[in-house]
């Protein structure tokens, strides 16, 4: 067990905060569509050209090679230097945390070639087409299917919950390409060219009112079958080994910035007065809160750095990514209800979902932080199944 | 950087867990107790753990691992007493074991006579807490002249009171307080006495916060012990038991709360490791990082106590059962040091961590 850094880390750390500090951007991220696009993946660029994409890539693959504690260090940095945007909410983020990871891990040197360079480098964008109208906590009972003619899948069913589809160039697609075989035997995970004739993308407006969200419809859409990463009937697996990436470190940025969203909100209590003149820190109850919700995000930085200690043992992310997932889950959407207590009547003006002194609009955006991704209920399956070793339902 | 025990700690931790094993058998631990039913009090002027037993701790180096070897300890950190800490915890040990580490640190830093067999274990040590009468009463003061009301957790034997509270860490002797009335206590192994002290000039001191952070980590470690002891312990059943013809940890409200149990168990066990290393290494967040795993280790261990007693159902409310232990052990430990909301308010008030 120790703190240190080593000379290295603190020479990338000391590199990074240089680097922020001339090169992040001042402008504000654009909410929606070709401007965003075009914002997240010029960003994108400018990392690739500093050399701060794909930090913990293999170099093979144009990353640094680094390990998890320098992309921590990075996040870390990245919060520190009051960005003008939120690191995760990037249509990017797919590319880089989903589908290439997965490709790396089972992908073929030739789909390696073809899709990791251009990740890094802010040329394309991914989406997720997983879930499915009957196929959400079951994952495994989707029904789009995948029929083999010839050298191609033809892709017939309907995806949901898929973000940034109106702007994503590729998808990591799950069909069902062996409807004869048990549920989890007979998918396969696919990448999917979002500009293939007969997929139709349709928005869906969320709760935050906020239309980065759609469902995808396929209509015999042919793909190739070489665009099937793994072996044909053994999507489950790969699929698994990409949720594990997205349940183990993809969220650390996330992470990250909360603890700097805690401290945003101390301040807020700080200087904001009630109805009667009194600071709203001076509330005991919601001091209370505001030192639980320090306690805690200073623990889930703990929890987060036990599992890359874990995880450099083991060699890949493990079933303890769920503990951490769920925490996290529940803990970003306490801190915008303690933000929505603090704020008085100005709790009732509606902000954009993203931004500095921003309160309301992450609000209503926080409630995907316990669904996306497996809800926190699928969350604790996982840990109750695979980490304590308690048994599985009755089927 | 790296949040998981070497194997040399995890050998300190083994040799703790199963020389605990074997003092205190978890299925004799009536042998223990100083509360009888319905609120009696038994043997109140017999120590808990006998003398040998104690010494015998002391020998292994209990009472010492993170004092310098300068001062006679055995020059470890405060990371290897916080895996001590955290199997007193697991194991709901008896013991003022915080109490006895914390005197002899003092005593050593003030080169008292007492030093060395404070932390061979011959000489004893009791815990004080600040416990203000009510009615308007003076709160107690800690410091060169320490007066009022505390509750001394395993007065029987002990020469010395540790007191530590607001920052201040005091030892003051056995024989400068005025013993008042002794308690049914709600942790049946830990037997109390209400003393009061007026004026005491303690045999040593120390006002720079290190020995209160010390503390707090200490009990933080004890309170994660409990989280992760209890969530095993559910765990455990829950695959054994069986309702409807399936281990009741099959089923989601069961298995759900044993997730939620471990959440909290590795949140309060990481975020404690964290903070003791950050006291080692003398880093300047090692204030909030230490209020903080308190906070979480206290809300964990509460928590979890409460809800093993949950998850064994009918069993879980009798004596018998050990789950009860860990709750009176977790109400203990909350209220050992300071208060939650005490550790919440010194929490909010720590400077901005540099991350």
């Amino acid at each position: 067990m120790d703190l240190e850094f080593t000379a290295e880390e603190q020479r990338f750390r000391e590199e990074a905060r240089t680097w922020l500090r001339e090169n992040l951007p001042t402008d504000t991220r654009p909410p929606m569509g070709q401007p965003m696009r075009e914002f997240d993946l010029a960003w994108q660029q400018t990392l690739f050209a500093g050399g701060w994409a794909g930090i913990n890539w293999p170099t093979d693959y144009g990353g640094r090679g680094l390990s998890d504690i320098e992309q921590m260090i990075w996040y870390t940095e990245f919060a520190r230097a009051d960005p003008p945007f939120t690191l995760n909410n990037s249509c990017t983020f797919v590319g880089n945390n989903h589908g290439g990871p997965t490709i790396m891990a089972s992908g073929s040197a030739e789909q390696k070639a073809a899709y990791l360079p251009s990740i890094l480098r802010g040329e394309v964008v991914w989406c997720q087409g997983f879930s499915e109208p009957n196929a959400g906590s079951d994952l495994a009972g989707l029904a789009t299917k995948g029929v083999v003619d010839g050298d191609e899948l033809v892709v017939t069913g309907q995806k949901i919950w898929t973000s940034y589809a109106d702007v994503a160039d590729l998808q990591e697609l799950l069909v069902r390409t062996d409807p004869a075989a048990p549920k989890h035997k007979g998918i396969s995970w696919v990448v999917c060219d979002m500009n293939t004739p007969g997929i139709e993308v349709r928005p869906i407006d969320t709760m935050a009112h906020h239309t980065d969200f759609a469902e995808v419809f396929y209509d015999e859409v042919r793909i190739p079958l070489a665009n099937v990463v793994g072996e044909l009937n053994d999507g489950w697996r790969v699929a698994m080994s990409t949720l594990s990436f997205e349940r183990g470190t993809a969220f650390m940025a996330d992470q990250i910035e909360l603890a700097a969203t805690v401290e945003a909100l101390i301040e807020e209590a700080r200087t904001r007065s009630d109805a009667r003149g009194r600071f709203r820190i001076d509330d005991d109850e919601i001091a209370r809160r505001l030192a639980t919700a320090r306690a805690e995000v200073a623990a889930l930085r703990s929890m987060t750095v036990a599992g890359i200690s874990r995880t450099r043992r083991s060699g890949m992310p493990g079933p303890e990514g769920s503990l951490i997932r769920a925490f996290h889950g529940e803990l970003h959407q306490r801190v915008y209800a303690l933000g929505m207590d603090i704020l008085g009547t100005d709790a009732l003006a509606l902000t954009p979902i993203d931004g500095d002194g921003n309160w309301t609009g992450p609000y209503l955006q926080s409630f995907a932080y316990t669904i996306g991704g497996g809800t926190t209920d699928i969350q604790r399956n996982i840990v109750g199944e695979r980490v304590l070793g308690l048994p599985r339902p009755p089927r | 950087m790296d949040l998981l025990p070497t194997d040399e700690q995890d050998e300190i931790a083994g040799t703790v867990r199963s020389a605990l094993g074997a003092a205190f058998p978890m299925a004799e631990r009536d042998r223990f107790d100083r509360t009888g039913p319905d609120g009696t009090m038994t043997a109140v002027d017999d120590p808990v753990v006998d003398d040998a037993t104690w010494a015998g701790f002391g020998e292994l180096g209990w009472f010492s691992l993170g004092l310098a070897e300068a001062h006679g300890g055995v020059g470890y950190g405060l990371a290897e007493e916080v895996l001590l800490a955290e199997e007193l915890g697991r194991q709901a040990a008896p013991g003022p074991f915080v109490a006895q580490i914390l005197a002899a640190r003092l005593a050593a830093a003030a080169h008292l006579d007492d030093a060395p067999a404070l932390a061979a274990g011959g000489v004893r040590a009791a815990w004080g807490e600040p416990a203000p009468a009510g009615n308007g009463s003076q709160p107690a003061t800690v410091g060169d002249r320490t007066s009022g009301e505390f509750l001394v957790q395993h007065p029987a034997g002990a020469s010395w009171i540790v007191i530590a509270a607001g920052g201040s860490a005091v030892l003051v002797s056995a024989e400068d307080v005025e013993a008042m009335t002794p308690l049914a206590s709600l942790d049946p192994p830990t037997p109390m006495h209400r003393v009061r002290a007026r004026a005491v000039i303690p045999g040593a001191s120390d006002t720079t916060g290190a020995s209160t952070a010390w503390a707090t980590t200490l009990v933080a470690a004890q309170l994660g012990g409990v989280a992760e002891a209890t969530c095993a312990m559910s765990v455990d059943y829950a695959k054994e038991r069986q309702q409807f013809g399936q281990p009741i940890g099959s089923f989601q409200a069961v298995k759900h709360r044993c997730a939620d149990m471990a959440g909290r168990a590795e949140a309060a066990i990481t975020q404690t490791r964290w903070a003791a290393l950050s006291v080692d290494g003398g880093l300047a967040d090692a204030g909030f990082e230490v209020a903080a795993a308190r906070v979480v280790a206290t809300r964990a261990a509460v928590s979890n106590a409460e809800v093993n007693v949950q998850n064994h159902g009918g069993i879980g409310f009798t004596w018998e059962h050990p789950a009860h232990r860990f709750v009176t052990r977790a109400r203990l430990l909350e209220l050992t040091g300071g208060s939650l909301a005490d550790h919440q308010a010194l929490l909010l008030d720590a400077p901005t961590p540099a991350a």
